[in-house]
């Protein structure tokens, strides 16, 4: 009995140290500097597999595979419209070896209108990756032509007019609430079911308005009345901006790559290399671009820059909006 | 629509030894994935997307649905022999399939399930090939009301899974929209009942929650029986049943099939809606209804023929509109796009052949899940023998593996043990667990469109009736919970006397 | 009192009564006029109205549900080992907690034999880790 036992402790102490070498090599120190990387990279993508923002992660994680010697490994965290993700890489250490895409809306949005542990203060920003405007369309039959006959028409019946988003509180929402506060307009939002699910509700005529990102809605049978963005979409050039409509209104989705902030400036450095060189690879434009993506490189620096003004901007709308927490 | 001549000309450029070898491969992982509790059509889609970038157009096709097919029938598997639906889709299943399975016939419920399944999938792939304009052009009318009144009616299912009590039924269901509410609001964004954790702001996962409320009670309550076996096992000789035998079904089979093309097709419903409300509906029909729930053929066909017929049914509006059906479908269309396809109106009287193709791959895909799924059926069900000390930890392991995979969340284990353990104590005090999981499934939906619905008709609750379609659901609704009480009470008459 | 509908029915109870006042207390958001807490408050206030239905049940005894039997001294430790296992992934990672929790969980539930009690927890732990990880290329918690 006494045998049995002592060597059941042995049996047990052997397969933990069985274990811990199998492990062991994901936890072996990393050296840093010269020699970086010297083993696998995690790159988080805070939505599910599949979903553009993780398609585009891979074809730059396969890109960058080859270029820095090293896998990188993609790992999806969604939920709670990447606020889960952002909020489980700023816990990452900053050593290189943690990767991020960081999406417009979870990091400039979230954290002033969500119970979301993070700031944008909490990652250094590596590159951006690819930007695309937000459509504003209606149903095709629809009376309205141009943003300044539905403005008009929304003015005359306040609360009449509805419109969809793919959801709460996303960069779509914000925008259209943000819209509807500068032109003095009482708008209606019904939630859609993601992107593709507002955009068939303005395509049924269940909504009379929506505000979605440019991949689900180019190439549908709606009309588009405007895009967010400074300058028109490559992908519907025939859609006027905000700006050429006289409406104040410059924003984007985005996403780009960050690493948790206090990670060495070489790192960056290297890795904002291969950024640039994949943006700049045409197999990896390719994929991008088929997904109605449109590549849209930034440096670490301008990048910076950039979410440090949207960030302020829209910590000033969410509050004017109501939708703080 | 359907041209003939290019179906003909799809199906030569599809069956070449090359492009069969692929859907084999893709349905025999889809097998793999379906099978795993946790791992779902979904995500073996989504895993192997990013192999298909050089692969051609076909072979690429050949693999994902493939993995589609084989993934959406294998789920009834962990369903049938270990009360653990491989996919929410399968939910419905366990009710049937797991009583069927213990009392010694699990090799007949796994030959059942993957006959359904096959002519699920097949028939919706046809109507796919026949109706997809017409079809794809009447789920645009389903608006939030519509949404809500399906919604409602797959709740009227509670009223037919409820044994025992329907009181205690009903607080279940509710209890389970309750948990649906945790998260962000739909109206607003705002943080919901999450006691500040960032992860409550994702809400509850719906596929760890139904492992840990199905599989984790189970096991948990099997703890308290430990004796050799997992369950009885009879001889597994007669997987197919007899044409005759089958024969019975056929209008069960062919409902289920119906709805799940249908409900399939409607963005945003899915397999698991198609299951419930087709398992509702069978079981309203049956002349055995009491048979319902303790191992009923018919329980098994009508889910697993509307579970698969979803297949179909979710290509059909992603081809015709370039909106998914439903998750898979979602993955797909990324699939598809990077491929340079962009589907939308103008795919099917553009570029018809690329259509047909995809039909042909499913019926082809079809085709093999039927041979692996029959062999497998006397396979599987020798697993079963796997003396209980063995089998609860490992299911247990094989709970959180899965569970872990679907968002790679530790947080999401810890719900699946603490919805376990809750369900644990639900069972014991006479909470059946179906209406808990159909809330679960059937709360985001109902909100979500219930808002959207009143907000668009200044909240006046009439826009419900008034609509035209809307209201046939809520009338149908209201005959089904009708017939389904009449039915409970004069089934447990004849117990009395 | 020994009645379980009448213990439920209060539970329930008090579970609908927290949650309406929960959801009452939610924050409506600028310009919609449907506050968070509505939709939560309407299944609360049903659950309530179900609680007191179960609660008027076990008075009137409709069915004598007797509070139900467990077999505690194998439930409560394999209860524990199952939370402790969710817990312990975080700091031991997959495979260190998994052959703990199969060898401690097959040790509870009667398995003698030493031979099993050392082979099984590793062949399928590292069975599992490898199709996981290597074959499907998903990573587990490390």
């Amino acid at each position: 009995m006494k045998l049995s036992r002592w060597l059941t402790f042995c049996g047990l102490g052997i397969m933990l140290l069985v274990a811990a070498g199998c492990s062991g090599e994901t936890s072996s120190e990393s050296a840093g500097g010269s020699n970086y990387p010297n083993k696998s990279i995690n790159l988080i993508v805070p939505f599910p597999s599949g979903d553009g923002t993780d398609l585009v992660s891979r074809a730059f994680a396969k890109y960058a595979e080859e270029e820095l010697g090293q896998p990188v490994v993609v790992n999806n965290k969604p939920g709670g419209g990447g606020s889960i993700g952002h909020a489980e890489a700023s816990k990452q250490k900053a050593d290189g070896y943690n990767m991020l895409t960081g999406s417009s809306g979870a990091m400039t949005i979230k954290p002033y209108a969500g119970d979301v542990p993070y700031s944008y203060e909490d990652f250094t920003p590596v590159g951006q990756m690819v930007e695309v405007p937000i459509v504003i369309a209606v149903n095709e039959s629809s009376e309205f032509e141009s943003l300044n006959a539905l403005v008009k028409h929304a003015k005359e019946n306040p609360g009449e007019v509805t419109y969809s988003t793919p959801a709460a509180g996303s960069s779509q929402h914000v925008l259209m609430e943000h819209f509807a506060s500068q032109n003095d307009l009482e708008l209606k939002h019904v939630p859609g079911e993601g992107g593709n699910g507002a955009v068939s509700s303005v395509m049924g005529g269940h909504v009379d308005v929506v505000a979605v990102g440019a991949p689900p809605i180019a190439g549908k049978d709606v009309k588009k009345l405007a895009v967010t963005t400074e300058e028109r979409s490559e992908f519907m050039p025939e859609v006027p901006t905000f700006k050429e409509q006289d409406f104040e209104i410059d924003s984007s989705l985005w996403f780009g790559l960050f690493v948790p902030s206090g990670t060495p400036e070489d790192i960056v450095a290297q890795l904002e290399e291969s950024l640039k060189k994949a943006s700049e690879d045409s197999d990896v434009k390719e994929e991008w671009k088929n997904l109605n993506l449109s590549p849209a490189y930034l440096n670490s620096e301008d990048f910076q820059k950039k979410i440090e003004n949207i960030a302020n901007e829209n910590k000033q709308i969410v509050k004017e909006i109501g939708l703080t927490k | 629509m359907a041209n003939l001549e290019q179906l003909i000309s799809a199906l030569a450029t599809v069956a070449t030894p090359l492009t069969i070898a692929w859907i084999f491969l893709g349905v025999v992982i889809g097998i793999l994935f379906g099978a795993a509790p946790g791992l779902t059509a979904t995500t073996g889609v989504a895993i192997f997307t990013p192999v298909t970038f050089y692969l051609p157009f076909q072979v690429s096709m050949a693999l994902l649905l493939g993995i589609f097919a084989g993934g959406f029938y294998a789920g009834s598997i962990p369903a049938i022999l270990i009360k653990t639906p491989g996919a929410p889709g399968n939910a419905a299943t366990i009710l049937d399939g797991y009583p069927m399975a213990q009392s010694g016939k699990p090799g007949q419920a796994l030959g059942y399930s993957v006959i359904a399944s096959w002519f699920g999938g097949t028939l919706s792939a046809f109507i796919l090939m026949l109706l997809a304009p017409t079809v794809g052009a009447f789920t645009l009318k389903f608006g939030p009301p519509e949404y809500f009144a399906l919604g409602i009616l797959g709740l009227a299912c509670v009223a037919g899974v409820s044994e025992g009590s329907l009181l205690k039924g009903a607080a279940g269901a509710l209890f389970g929209m309750i948990l649906a509410t945790i998260g962000m609001d739909p109206i607003a964004g705002l943080s919901r009942f999450t006691f500040g954790s960032t992860y409550l702001m994702g809400g509850v996962a719906l596929i760890p929650a139904l492992i840990g409320l199905f599989a984790v009670s189970e096991v948990l309550s099997k703890t308290e029986i430990v004796s050799e076996g997992f369950g009885k096992l009879g001889k597994v000789k007669n997987v197919l049943p007899k044409f005759k035998e089958f024969w019975i079904y056929k209008w069960t089979m062919l409902k289920g099939a119906l709805m799940g093309s249908f409900i399939g097709a409607l963005p945003g419903t899915g397999p698991t809606i198609a299951s419930w409300i087709s398992y509702n509906e069978a079981k309203r029909a049956s002349k055995q209804s009491d048979k319902f729930g303790k191992g009923s053929e018919e329980g098994i066909i009508a889910s697993e023929s509307a579970n698969n017929a979803v297949t179909g049914g979710a290509l059909l509006p992603l081809l015709t509109l370039g909106i998914p059906g439903d998750t898979v479908t979602a993955v797909l269309l990324g699939a598809l796009m990077i491929k340079g396809v962009t589907p939308g109106p103008t795919l099917i009287t553009d570029n018809y052949s690329l259509v047909a193709e995809i039909l042909w791959i499913l019926v082809i895909a079809n085709v093999f899940l039927l041979i692996v799924g029959i062999l497998g059926s006397k396979l599987f069900p020798k697993l079963l023998k796997t003396p209980m000390p063995i089998m609860l930890p490992l299911i247990i392991v094989m709970c959180v593996t899965g569970g872990y995979a679907v968002n790679n969340s530790v947080f999401d284990v810890k719900v699946i043990m603490f919805l376990g353990v809750l369900g644990f104590f639900f069972m014991k005090f006479g909470f059946p667990i179906p209406p808990i999981v159909l809330g679960l499934v059937l709360g985001p939906i109902i909100e979500k469109n219930l808002i959207g619905s009143l907000v668009t008709s200044d909240m006046n609750p009439l826009i419900f009736v008034t609509r035209p379609i809307s209201g046939t659901i809520l009338a149908l609704t209201v005959l089904f919970v009708y017939f389904i009480t009449k039915q409970g009470k004069s089934n447990s008459d004849a117990g009395a006397s | 009192m020994k009645n379980q509908d009448v213990i439920v029915g209060a539970l329930s109870l008090v579970l609908a009564v927290l949650g309406m006042v929960a959801s009452s207390s939610l924050p409506t958001q600028g310009t919609s006029n449907v506050s968070a807490g509505f939709y939560p408050l309407l299944l609360f206030i049903l659950l309530g109205l179900c609680s007191l239905g179960i609660l008027w049940r076990g008075f009137k005894k409709v069915e004598r549900n007797v509070f139900p039997s467990f077999k505690w001294t194998r439930i409560i430790p394999f209860i524990l080992l199952i939370i402790f296992y969710a817990f312990s992934l975080n700091w031991a990672g997959f495979l260190i907690s998994t052959l703990i929790f199969m060898v401690t969980a097959m040790r509870i539930l009667g398995e003698h034999k030493l031979w099993k009690l050392a082979g099984i927890p590793l062949l399928s732990t590292f069975a599992i880790y490898i199709t996981f990880v290597h074959l499907f290329q998903i990573t587990l918690p490390s």
